[in-house]
C-alpha cells in the first residue's frame, strides 16, 4: 500500500545508488514543497506513515528513502542522495526540509552545504556530535546487534519510546512494539555513523530558517543534544514535545502542528525563540 | 475560589447576558462571566439540576468515551477523577461543583424552558419567554448542546406498543428490567454502553442493529491512590496527562481524512477486537461493518462484544418492520415478543429544536434561516440574529476529540465579544452576510475529502437536506481553537445612529 493516495512513487539514480522517493506531485500543484528525510533503520513509510498524510493535507510532500552502502558511509553519502532527489522532483525551487533522528544529520548537512535549496529546515530529535552517554548506548547496540538481537528489540523499544509513552500501554501492547522492530539491511552502518558523524564545524554555516525540535523524554538524543543544536544554528528555533525519541510515533499530531506553523511562515517567529506548546 | 456569592440580579431589569442551558457549555460561559466579575447575567434550565447531557443520560452504563481528563474544563482541572473514563455520575457532579464553586449557581432559574427568544431592535435587547417568566438581555448565548433533544425512530406502531417504551436520555427508572424481555433498539455510542447492563438483569434482550459499528478496545484503569495525590499536589502533572490524551486523538484525525495506510490499521483494531471476543462465524459477520471506520463515531467497549456471546443475548439485523401490540416485527416476518423497548436511537442534531424558539431581525426564525442547513460564522454567530452566540452549534462536533476543548475556545471568543461591544459601547454586534457565507465556503473546503463526506455511511455528521458537514468540525481539533477562538470585530456590523445603514464596524469606529 502506497504511503498516500497521492504520492508517485519513483526512483532517481545518484552517485551509484538507486534512490526511491515518495511525491504527491499533481500538475498545477503551485504549494510548497516539505522534504522528509527518515532515520536509522527505517524509511518513508515506517517513520512517517502519520506524519506523511498530515501534511499531504497542506503540501506536497517529497519523502526520500535513504539507500546504505556496505562500507564507507558518510553524512555526505546521505545528504548528497536526498539532494539529487530534490533536484530530480523540485528542481530550481527552494524546500522546506525535515529531518529525523539521523536524517536531521543529513538535513542539516545538506543545509550546510546547498544553502539556497532550502527555504527551512526542521531537525527533529537531532544531535551534534555523539557525546559520551550516546556513545555506551550505541556499543551496546552494537555487542546486541552481533550477539542477541531478541534482547536488542527489547533494548531498542525501551530506548526508542518515551516512559511516560511505554509506562501508558499494556504489556501486550509493548510486547507488540517489540515483535514490530526490524533491523534492515545497513542499519550497523548507520549505526557507526551515528557514532562518528559530527555536526560541529558545520552549524555555524546554516543559513536558512530553522527549527529544532526535541523529545523531552528523549534517551537516544537527550536534550542537551537537541540543546546544542540550537545553541550552534544561529537562525534557530526551539520546540519541545512530551516524547520520547520516536516522536513520530508518540506524537506524530503534535510534531505536524509544530512543523506546519513553523513551515507556514518560517521567518515569522524570531531566531532564538523557545516555542511554546499549544493550548490544550 | 471566590467565596461571596454573586448576588441576583435586579428582577425586571435587563441583564447583561441570558445563557440558555446549564450543561458544560453554559457552566463554562458562566464561569467565564463570573470570574471576570461580569455580575449580570442568568442562566435559563429546562429542568431542575444542572448537567445537561450529563444529566438526561443517566441509563445503567452510561459513561464517557473522551477521558476524563480531557473531557473536563482546562480552567477545571479535577485530580479526583476515578478512572481514565468516568461514570456519568461523576461526570454529573464535577457539573454540580462547578456552578456551586464558581458562585453562581443562584443565578440558574430552573423549570425555565426556553419557549421563545425575540430580539427587539429598536432596544436592542433579546427577550426570552419561559414558564418562569419573561427576562430580557443583551447578550444571549445559547448552549443547548446537539445531544439533548431525544429522537425516536419513525415505525410503524411503535407509539402502541403494549409494553413499556422508553428512549435511552429519558430513562424509566420505575420500570424494573429484572426477569423481562428487553429490546433495544440501535446499536450506536448509548446502545453498547446500555445493553451489557440490561443485559445482567434481563431474562431476553434482543438488539435490533441498522449497521453495525466500530468497536475498539476500552482503555479505562481506575487511577490509584498514588495518581490521584500526584494530580492534587502536583497540578502541572493533570495538565501532561491532558495533553497525552489530546494529541493521542488528535493522531485518529488523519485516518479520517481517508489515508488508505491509517484506514486500515485502524479497521484492523477494530476487527481484531471483535475477532478475539466473538468466535462464531455468524454473529461475526453480523458484527462486522459494511463502510469504512470512522464514517461514524468508532465506539470503546471492552464488554458489548462478550454480552452476545450470553444464550439470552440476541442480535437482529432484519429490520423492524412494525410494532403490534408487545411483538416487534421485523421485515422477513420473523417477531419478537417483548416487555420493554429501549430506543438508544440518538438526538436530534442537524434540525436543532431551539432554532425554532428564536428569532432574530423582523421576527425571522432560526430554523427558516437555518432552512437549508445550519450555519455560522466562527461556528457561533449568525447574520440576522445581533447578539446572538451559539455555543455547541453548526461544526463543532468532533469525531475524534474532546467536545469540551472545543466549548471552551467558542467561550473564550464569546467572552472577547460580549467585552468588546461594551468597550465600544455598541448596541449589537450582527455578523456580515458575506463574511458567514466566506467562513462556511471555507469548511466546505477544509470538509473535503473526508471520510465522513465520503465514506459511504448514513451518520449524524451529514446534513442530508443540503450534504454538508454542518455538525463536525471538518480539520484537527487544535486548528478549532486556532480559528474560531479569536474575536475580530471586522466582520461585524452595527447600525448608524439612523438605524437604516448598516456599517462595517471597523469603519465606524
Amino acid at each position: 500500500m502506497k504511503i498516500h493516495p497521492d504520492a508517485n512513487e519513483g526512483l532517481v539514480r545518484v552517485g551509484g545508488f538507486t534512490v526511491p522517493f515518495h511525491d504527491t506531485v499533481a500538475p498545477y500543484d503551485a504549494r510548497a514543497t516539505v522534504v522528509l528525510i527518515h532515520g536509522t533503520g527505517g524509511n518513508a513509510k515506517t517513520h512517517f506513515h502519520t506524519l506523511f498524510p498530515m501534511l499531504a493535507a497542506k503540501y506536497r510532500v517529497l519523502a526520500v528513502d535513504l539507500q546504505t552502502p556496505r562500507e564507507g558511509l558518510s553524512l555526505g553519502t546521505f545528504s548528497r542522495q536526498v539532494a539529487g532527489v530534490i533536484e530530480h522532483c523540485v528542481p530550481a525551487r527552494s524546500v522546506h526540509v525535515v529531518g529525523y533522528s539521523l536524517g536531521a544529520l543529513v538535513a542539516a548537512d545538506l543545509a550546510a552545504s546547498n544553502p539556497h535549496t532550502l527555504a527551512s529546515l526542521t531537525l527533529v530529535a537531532g544531535w551534534t556530535k555523539a557525546d559520551s552517554q550516546q556513545r555506551l548506548r550505541n556499543r551496546i547496540w552494537m555487542r546486541l546487534f552481533e550477539t542477541d538481537q531478541d534482547l536488542l528489540r527489547e533494548f531498542v523499544t525501551w530506548t526508542a519510546y518515551g516512559h511516560p509513552f511505554l509506562a501508558g500501554r499494556s504489556e501486550a501492547d509493548v510486547r507488540a512494539l517489540v515483535e514490530a522492530r526490524v533491523f534492515p539491511d545497513g542499519i550497523a552502518e548507520q549505526m557507526k555513523l551515528n557514532a562518528n558523524a559530527d555536526l560541529c564545524g558545520k552549524l555555524a554555516s546554516i543559513t536558512a530558517p530553522t527549527l529544532v525540535v526535541a523529545g523531552a523524554h528523549d534517551q537516544m538524543v537527550p536534550t542537551r543534544q537537541t540543546k546544542l543544536l540550537f545553541g550552534g544554528i544561529p537562525n534557530a528555533r526551539y520546540a519541545v514535545i512530551d516524547s520520547g525519541h520516536a516522536i513520530p510515533q508518540e506524537r506524530p499530531a503534535q510534531l505536524f502542528q509544530i512543523i506546519n506553523e513553523f513551515v507556514t511562515d518560517p521567518g515569522s517567529v524570531p531566531a532564538g525563540e523557545i516555542r511554546e506548546r499549544i493550548f490544550v | 475560589m471566590a467565596s461571596t456569592p454573586l448576588g441576583y440580579p435586579a428582577p425586571d431589569s435587563p441583564v447583561d447576558v441570558i445563557i440558555i442551558g446549564a450543561g458544560f457549555g453554559g457552566l463554562g460561559m458562566g464561569t467565564q462571566l463570573a470570574r471576570e466579575g461580569k455580575s449580570s447575567f442568568i442562566v435559563l434550565e429546562r429542568a431542575e439540576e444542572v448537567g445537561g447531557t450529563w444529566r438526561d443520560n443517566h441509563y445503567p452504563g452510561a459513561a464517557c468515551d473522551v477521558p476524563s481528563h480531557l473531557y473536563s474544563f482546562s480552567f477545571r482541572p479535577n485530580p479526583e477523577w476515578s478512572r481514565m473514563f468516568a461514570p456519568q455520575e461523576e461526570i454529573l457532579d464535577y457539573l454540580r461543583h462547578v456552578a456551586r464553586d464558581e458562585n453562581f449557581h443562584e443565578r440558574i432559574v430552573f423549570g425555565a424552558e426556553v419557549t421563545s427568544a425575540r430580539w427587539d431592535d429598536a432596544a436592542a435587547l433579546w427577550n426570552v419567554a419561559t414558564p418562569k417568566g419573561d427576562f430580557s438581555a443583551k447578550t444571549l448565548v445559547t448552549a443547548v448542546g446537539h445531544l439533548s433533544e431525544p429522537k425516536l425512530p419513525n415505525i410503524d406502531g411503535l407509539s402502541d406498543f403494549s409494553g413499556s417504551l422508553f428512549h435511552s436520555a429519558e430513562w424509566a427508572d420505575e420500570v424494573d428490567l429484572v426477569g423481562k424481555r428487553v429490546g433495544v433498539i440501535g446499536s450506536g455510542a448509548t446502545a453498547i454502553q446500555v445493553m451489557p447492563e440490561v443485559a445482567k438483569i434481563a431474562s431476553e434482550v434482543v438488539v435490533f442493529q441498522r449497521s453495525a459499528p466500530y468497536v475498539t478496545p476500552r482503555p479505562d484503569r481506575a487511577y490509584s491512590d498514588q495518581e490521584k495525590g500526584l494530580f492534587r499536589k502536583m497540578p502541572e502533572s493533570i495538565q501532561e496527562l491532558r495533553e497525552e490524551m489530546f494529541w493521542s486523538n488528535e493522531e485518529r484525525y488523519a485516518q479520517r481524512r481517508g489515508t488508505p495506510t491509517l484506514v486500515s490499521a485502524a479497521t484492523q483494531v477494530a476487527l481484531d477486537h471483535l475477532h478475539r471476543q466473538i468466535q462464531d462465524p455468524e454473529l461475526r459477520r453480523k458484527l462486522t461493518p459494511d463502510y469504512i471506520i470512522g464514517c461514524k463515531r468508532v465506539l470503546k467497549s471492552n464488554d458489548y462484544y462478550p454480552a452476545f456471546v450470553q444464550e439470552h443475548v440476541h442480535l437482529e439485523t432484519d429490520g423492524i418492520e412494525r410494532v403490534e401490540g408487545n411483538r416487534v416485527i421485523t421485515t422477513d416476518g420473523g417477531s419478537h415478543e417483548l416487555d420493554v423497548i429501549v430506543a438508544c436511537t440518538g438526538f436530534e442534531t442537524t434540525d436543532l429544536p431551539i432554532a425554532y424558539r428564536i428569532f432574530g431581525r423582523n421576527d425571522l426564525p432560526l430554523s427558516e434561516r437555518w432552512s437549508n442547513g445550519m450555519q455560522a460564522y466562527a461556528t457561533t454567530a449568525v447574520h440576522g440574529f445581533p447578539n446572538l452566540w451559539i455555543i455547541n452549534g453548526p461544526n463543532t462536533g468532533l469525531g475524534h476529540n474532546s467536545a469540551v476543548y472545543i466549548a471552551e475556545a467558542q467561550i473564550d471568543y464569546i467572552m472577547a465579544a460580549v467585552n468588546f461591544r461594551e468597550a465600544a459601547d455598541l448596541p449589537a454586534l450582527e455578523v456580515a452576510e458575506e463574511a458567514e457565507e466566506a467562513f462556511m465556503d471555507r469548511v466546505d473546503r477544509l470538509a473535503e475529502g473526508t471520510v465522513w463526506l465520503e465514506g459511504g455511511c448514513r451518520s449524524w455528521y451529514v446534513d442530508h437536506r443540503n450534504g454538508r458537514l454542518t455538525t463536525l468540525w471538518p480539520e484537527p481539533a487544535y486548528t478549532f481553537r486556532q480559528v474560531n477562538a479569536h474575536f475580530e470585530p471586522e466582520p461585524y456590523l452595527t447600525r448608524s445612529e439612523d438605524e437604516t445603514v448598516e456599517q462595517v464596524l471597523t469603519a465606524a469606529r
